[in-house]
């Protein structure tokens, strides 16, 4: 939802049936973690996703799936020297 | 999140390959020094270089093996909040085999966001949840 661009509070808070309090809670949350930004129009208070806020579990997923892949390979060298 | 799934084809026959998966000394040698036991149940740990943010080690346990088909692995590093699932397939193909290995449970945005949540000392369970499915769409494009 909030990937899809600026989102007021009260627009969140209706689609999750919660209070507006509980929604602005979970959102400040959110910003100080990096993954949504906040941008102020007014007085209203408009959200969006980071996706860069994202990028470390992104970075750590590739890293293991190169680990696999080199091991991998070295499981192939392994077995090609035990059959000498 | 999705899976790291990797297929490669080895011209070694099933049995090497086995071999090479459930013996601690080759599993030191293509994977990392370890204190494996091949027999469902046993937990075991792998170490390998520590670097910044992980120290190098991750505790194991075999969860299934059946002979020359297949092992199953929980797969939990130090750095990880919980475990994740690690399967080695095997299959005789001609010339060789093929052996796929999965690593699978990773916890994706949603997990990324309950931990979040949970950090922040917000409690409220069901609304983590569907805050959680907020950022869901966003995982297919990121991971």
């Amino acid at each position: 939802m909030l990937a899809a661009g600026d989102r007021p509070v009260n627009e969140v808070a209706a689609a999750f049936a919660i209070s507006r309090p509980a929604v602005s809670r979970h959102l400040r949350v959110l910003r100080v973690a990096g993954v949504v930004r906040e941008r102020r129009v007014g007085r209203e208070r408009l959200y969006r996703l980071r996706p860069q806020g994202l990028a470390p579990a992104a970075v750590w997923f590739r890293r293991l799936d190169r680990f696999w892949r080199r091991r991998l390979a070295a499981l192939g060298h392994l077995l090609d020297r035990e059959e000498t | 999140m999705k899976d790291i799934v990797h297929t490669v084809t080895y011209p070694q026959p099933v049995e090497a390959v086995w071999k090479a998966l459930t013996t601690r000394e080759l599993l030191s040698q293509w994977l990392m020094e370890n204190d494996f036991h091949p027999e469902v149940g046993r937990s075991f740990r792998l170490r390998a270089r520590p670097m910044p943010g992980w120290d190098g080690v991750v505790d194991c346990k075999v969860l299934e093996l059946v002979a020359q088909t297949r092992m199953v692995w929980s797969w939990q590093g130090t750095n990880m909040k919980r475990a994740t699932y690690v399967t080695f397939e095997l299959e005789p193909v001609a010339g060789g085999t093929r052996l796929t290995l999965r690593h699978a449970g990773f916890q994706g945005v949603g997990g990324l966001f309950l931990r979040l949540m949970h950090s922040s000392g917000w409690k409220g369970k069901f609304l983590r949840k569907q805050l959680a499915g907020l950022l869901s769409g966003m995982e297919r494009r990121t991971m």
